[in-house]
């Protein structure tokens, strides 16, 4: 369980302020807000990354973050950076890494600077989500993926977490958040998290629209929900 | 680790190349009996005298140089920092000529104090301007490297304007690089913390890795970013002032052998690239100064300045290279 209490975070301005929030065992929480409004910073914060911080920050153990792009010039491949995340020792290798969700066994030799994006980001989201720790921080995990491994990443996601794993992911693909079971969605405007809530109740806010700029609209699909997004009148 | 091995075999083989190599030849026959039969010929006075510190001296710097090249393109996340193009070089040979300036007895001990206390100004100024994280992008921070090593290289053409004539030429060849005089019985102090500066690097070797992976996720990952950094720029001066006091300035070394070193292994793992890169380093400068000693037998050719006409067009190479390989 991931607890924030009184949690501000400046540079030159104040980016958030004093906010708190509880990340139980088990939960998929979706971060949602415009550009600039603070998702990154938080879960940076949330992963001992930021030191530019006030406020109490509790966890068992520290958060695993993967950030949205990965620029470095690393000069090394898959395995090592799975040796880096120490994710042979974890418990999630054990139990995933021959099912191989997102299909990365055959690219794990490759330098990553070969690979594209695609293809870097399902190694990098492997390695992430090989790694022990029980509460993670995603900073669009998407980006980049096709189709077919974004729902592979959804299913990977929902599974672990109904093994007790947390996941605060921030995320502006709705249609992908819409695809999971029992998430929550916290929303994040003008230095607060303004509301927060179910995903579906959080959709469904009148105050969303003046936030976000669209109007969401929730249809009924046999699977729970479908989502659909207009401008604002 | 068999490319290691064999990088380490090739070292032992070009040592007893330099061993036998110079104005007076010594076959490796000789070379084996003067080893077995000390006292017994003038060989065995030129091997431990002359050569034998000789190429010590060159091993241990192209060891050092190797090794801080390879550190350095790692903590400043930059494949063209080297202690050369960074002014930590320049700042040590600045200090080395004012302490032959000032001519304070004894010199062999006055010398490299002299260019330790430049390098740690020189380095305390990069930390400095290290602080601001615009200035790495773009290669700024080169920039200003580069920029600290013309600043400290006119003031020494300056210093040297003002010596006699005598201390000129002692000062310039020096600076060139030239191996082989009294200076190289620093040798053992240089390799002794080389061997120990390894070790560190060895036992930290997963978190220069995760370093690689970009400053956020090696925190994440658990690792003391800033004080890795500190520590390991810390050891970089002391070895680059060593280095300087023993050889003048020597370019290219630390910034060819990474390059050449990721090229033969194809990983950027420290820890193989901590022991070939500097095992590189010292073939490179062990190469250039044994080419020296065959191009001519009565003047002597100084390696450093040598060793820049063959580092230039290696790197060139290696950077084209590397452009072509890209992903784009």
């Amino acid at each position: 369980m991931l607890t924030f209490k009184g949690l501000t975070i400046s540079y030159q301005d104040t980016i958030l302020e004093k906010i708190s929030g509880t990340l139980e065992n088990g939960k998929i929480v979706f971060l949602v807000g415009p550009n600039g409004s603070g998702k990154t910073s938080l879960l940076k914060a949330l992963g001992g990354i930021l030191q530019k911080k006030e406020g109490t920050l509790k966890c068992q153990e520290t958060p695993i973050y993967l950030a949205a792009q990965f620029t470095a010039q690393s000069g090394l491949s898959g395995h090592d950076l799975l040796d880096l995340y120490e994710a042979k020792k974890s418990t999630w290798y054990e139990k995933y890494f021959l099912q191989d969700p997102l299909c990365v066994q055959t690219i794990l030799k490759r330098p990553l600077e070969s690979l594209s994006s695609g293809e870097k980001k399902r190694v990098l989201l492997s390695a992430a989500l090989f790694h022990k720790s029980y509460c993670v921080l995603l900073d669009e995990p998407t980006a980049h993926l096709d189709l077919h491994h974004a729902l592979s990443l959804k299913n990977w996601i929902q599974e672990q977490a109904s093994c007790g794993r947390s996941f605060l992911i921030s995320n502006h693909d709705l249609h992908w958040a819409f695809l999971f079971q029992n998430t929550q969605t916290w929303v994040l405007f003008e230095k607060s998290i303004v509301l927060r809530g179910s995903t579906q109740d959080v959709f469904r806010d009148i105050k969303l629209k003046d936030i976000l700029g669209v109007k969401a609209e929730l249809v009924p699909h046999r699977d729970g929900h479908l989502i659909s997004l207009s401008y604002r009148e | 680790m068999k490319k290691i091995f064999l990088l380490l075999l090739l070292n032992i083989t070009f040592i007893f190349i330099s061993l036998s190599v110079g104005a007076a030849h010594i076959s490796i026959s000789d070379l084996w009996s003067s080893l077995f039969n000390p006292h017994s010929s003038d060989s065995f006075f030129i091997l431990t005298e002359l050569r034998f510190p000789r190429t010590m001296a060159l091993v241990s710097i192209g060891l050092a140089l190797g090794f801080s090249g390879t550190l350095l393109q790692t903590l400043l996340d930059n494949p063209l920092s080297e202690p050369y193009t960074l002014g930590l070089s320049g700042g040590a040979t600045l200090g080395a000529v004012l302490a032959l300036m000032f001519g304070i007895k004894p010199i062999w001990l006055t010398l490299p104090m002299g260019a330790v206390l430049g390098c740690v100004l020189a380095t305390l100024l990069v930390l400095y301007f290290l602080k601001n994280k615009i200035l790495w992008k773009a290669n700024s921070i080169i920039l200003i490297g580069v920029m600290i090593s013309l600043f400290c290289g006119s003031f020494v053409t300056l210093i040297i304007s003002l010596l006699e004539p005598t201390q000129v030429q002692l000062a310039v060849y020096w600076m060139m690089g030239q191996v082989g005089s009294e200076k190289d019985l620093w040798w053992p102090a240089l390799f002794v913390i080389f061997v120990f500066s390894l070790f560190l690097g060895l036992r930290h070797h997963v978190d220069l890795d995760r370093i690689l992976l970009g400053e956020d996720t090696a925190i994440n990952l658990g690792t003391n970013v800033s004080s890795v950094r500190l520590l390991f720029i810390l050891i970089v001066c002391l070895l680059t002032s060593l280095a300087v006091s023993i050889a003048g300035l020597v370019g290219f070394v630390g910034l060819v052998a990474p390059h050449v070193s990721y090229h033969i292994l194809g990983t950027r793992r420290h820890y193989k690239t901590l022991l070939a890169s500097p095992l590189v380093g010292s073939l490179l400068f062990l190469s250039a100064d044994i080419l020296a000693r065959t191009f001519s037998y009565d003047i002597e050719i100084p390696s450093g300045s040598l060793m820049a006409l063959l580092g230039a067009p290696i790197l060139i190479y290696y950077l084209v290279r590397g452009l072509k390989n890209a992903h784009v």
